[in-house]
């Protein structure tokens, strides 16, 4: 009888114990983090226009040659180096001087970057005012190359309130082991709505799978497209931006890419050509919208707009990140800042992706 | 939602040692042969293991000699206890514990790619050789209870190599390895064992560590245990490992962690086979 007891509370405790490192982020509260700068900057009240831009920021880490971009063996960042990297980082965002600004691969409390609350960082550093927060990484301890503790994922940092924050969790990568989905990144869109002269917009920030072969990225990427296509049919004005880990329709090197040096085992090895090729045509789904980047610019010098390289000595060779809208950009506003000619200032050592910006009317 | 269902569990664990008490007193006590967390030692030649348990081994002269075999050979270790009481059967015990470990292997087999890595591959693991000695005073009642009062002190005597290698910032194991990266760590401890029946045992300590770091770290932990005897050879263990504390940068201030195993002896002394005859 004593024995079944002992069983029994064992067996208790183990199934309230089934997230032990609370990597589970649906199941946690609250699931979106709000910001706000020590000092808030006073902004135009009625605004004609707003400009956003998206930026993957490579959790302040610069172009410190880390473990799974297969140039170097990093893993913990210091936290003096990360401090140095936000500084500039914050240089390049205060001339892009963005109304809204969509990060990703945002940390705020990891061991690999020195535990720097990276969103606060920026707020505190930059003209933006208000920030939201959803982690697409989140563990008391990572127990894979020494990772450790992380929290890192999208933010939204905006000069206006933002109202509304949710975050919406998109589907795991299927392929992975039972262990190495439990402690691996979770997906999602984070969204807030802000209001500027009585219009509301719903903004959108995301970073979908970069590493599946099983088409988790494909179904990710329609479950954004039918949100936005129900806001559209809605009336509702969006403005979405990320970093799709997608390359465009129509682009004419899309795989063996030069700075792809990961072993043909290695986890972090991109996907072959023929599954590139294949996911060109998932980013045909936003044809519909207005795009920081016109498909049919795009097309005229694919060079010119690519926003990703993993080799800090060589040049921005695809286009990853994206801005939609179904409402009106200013045409020719695009513009991947990928260094002194385009956008006017250095960015290569200060992420593995390029920022884009543009211009949007406000109605 | 979770701390109270263990607040539950536990009222409930206590009303069934409460419980379980009454049902001591009422039967006769047998002879604790079983080790516990107190200041006796293992009787001459007795030899008890355990899966997550220490290798334990009764000498003479009221000595026990402890190591961890699951992890002997990437992490040597071993721990003297030795007895200073000379009556037995006093109620009073005085004990002090003396050991060591060097992690370095262990650390260094954690420095790698892939799952159970705790530490990053591109990080040399220091040399590790830490010293603990600590303080045992038992105070025996009913036959067969007792409370003990522990003090420890623990340090790495090559503490000056470690460098920025990284610490392992989580509540159960922060404090059991926070001895490597800083100057010392104490931990203080009262705890109680005994048996409520002769099947049944329960053992368990609330435990304070100090951590002299930039945040003065403090963890309490509090361990309860029952055990249920199948005979003076097998035993099984099974409790929770509650810890609470300002770690440095680990989100949970409280953590509970279960605990199960199995305990048997090697070896017995002639006593002992007597005994066991008789039963």
């Amino acid at each position: 009888m004593k024995l079944h007891l002992i069983i029994s509370i064992l067996g208790i405790l183990m199934f309230t114990s089934c997230d032990p490192f609370h990597t589970k982020v649906e199941d946690q509260e609250p699931q979106v983090q709000s910001y706000k700068a020590n000092s808030i900057n006073i902004t135009s009240l009625l605004p004609t226009s707003l400009k956003v831009a998206t930026w993957n920021i490579k959790f302040g880490a610069g172009r410190i040659d880390v473990f799974f971009d297969c140039y170097g063996d990093r893993v913990l960042i210091t936290e003096q180096e990360v401090l140095d990297n936000m500084a500039a980082l914050c240089l390049k965002i205060k001339q892009m001087n963005p109304d809204i600004i969509f990060l990703q691969e945002v940390d705020v409390d990891s061991k690999r970057s020195g535990y720097v609350d990276q969103v606060q960082y920026i707020l505190d550093h930059s003209d933006l005012n208000y920030g939201v927060y959803a982690a697409q990484w989140l563990a008391d301890y990572v127990p894979n190359h020494g990772i450790g503790q992380m929290n890192s994922g999208n933010a939204i940092l905006s000069k206006y309130p933002l109202n509304s924050a949710q975050r919406i969790a998109l589907p795991l990568i299927t392929e992975q082991s039972a262990l190495e989905k439990y402690f691996y990144l979770r997906r999602n869109i984070l969204t807030a709505n802000i209001m500027i002269s009585s219009q509301t917009i719903e903004l959108l920030a995301t970073h979908t799978s970069a590493y599946s072969n099983d088409g988790t990225k494909t179904t990710q990427i329609q479950i954004i497209k039918d949100r936005i296509a129900g806001l559209n049919a809605n009336g509702q004005s969006f403005i979405i931006g990320g970093d799709f880990n997608n390359i465009p329709p129509g682009t004419i090197k899309y795989c063996n890419f030069d700075d792809d040096v990961c072993a043909d085992d290695s986890p972090f090895k991109l996907a072959s050509c023929e599954v590139l090729a294949k996911d060109l045509d998932v980013m045909k789904i936003f044809s519909e919208y207005n795009a920081a980047i016109p498909q049919d610019v795009y097309m005229q010098n694919q060079d010119l707009y690519a926003s990703f390289t993993s080799n800090k000595d060589g040049f921005w060779n695809r286009k990853l990140d994206y801005i939609f809208t179904n409402d009106s950009l200013i045409d020719g506003s695009g513009m991947v800042h990928q260094g002194v000619s385009t956008g006017g200032m250095e960015t290569m050592p200060l992420s593995d992706h390029a920022p884009i910006s543009t211009i949007y009317l406000l109605k | 939602m979770k701390s109270a269902f263990i607040f539950a569990l536990f009222t409930f664990i206590c009303i069934q040692a409460t419980y379980s008490q009454k049902e001591a007193n009422s039967n006769d006590s047998t002879k604790v042969i079983w080790n516990n967390s107190t200041a006796k030692t293992l009787a001459p030649s007795r030899i008890e293991y355990g899966i997550f348990s220490p290798l334990s081994i009764g000498l003479k002269h009221n000595m026990e000699l402890s190591v961890l075999p699951l992890t002997f050979f990437v992490m040597p270790n071993a721990q003297l206890k030795k007895n200073w009481t000379k009556d037995n059967e006093s109620q009073w015990q005085l004990a002090t514990e003396h050991g060591f470990t060097m992690p370095t292997l262990l650390m260094s087999l954690m420095a790698t790619e892939g799952t159970i890595a705790l530490y990053p591959p591109n990080e040399k693991a220091p040399p590790v050789f830490t010293i603990k000695n600590s303080i045992i005073g038992s105070y025996f009642y009913l036959e067969d209870h007792a409370v003990t009062f522990k003090a420890g002190f623990e340090f790495n005597l090559l503490g000056g190599q470690y460098g920025n290698f990284p610490e392992v910032e989580l509540l159960y194991i922060y404090p059991r390895t926070a001895s490597y990266s800083n100057p010392f760590t104490l931990d203080v401890s009262v705890g109680l064992a005994g048996n409520f029946t002769q099947k049944m045992g329960y053992d368990g300590a609330l435990t304070l560590f100090y951590i002299p770091n930039s945040t003065n770290t403090m963890v309490f932990e509090f361990n309860p245990k029952l055990y249920y005897t199948f005979s003076n050879k097998l035993r099984m263990a099974a409790g929770v490992n509650l810890t609470a504390g300002n770690v440095p940068h680990e989100k949970q201030a409280f953590r509970a962690l279960p605990f199960a195993d199995l305990q048997w002896t090697m070896f017995q002394n002639r006593s002992e086979k007597r005994h066991s005859k008789q039963e």
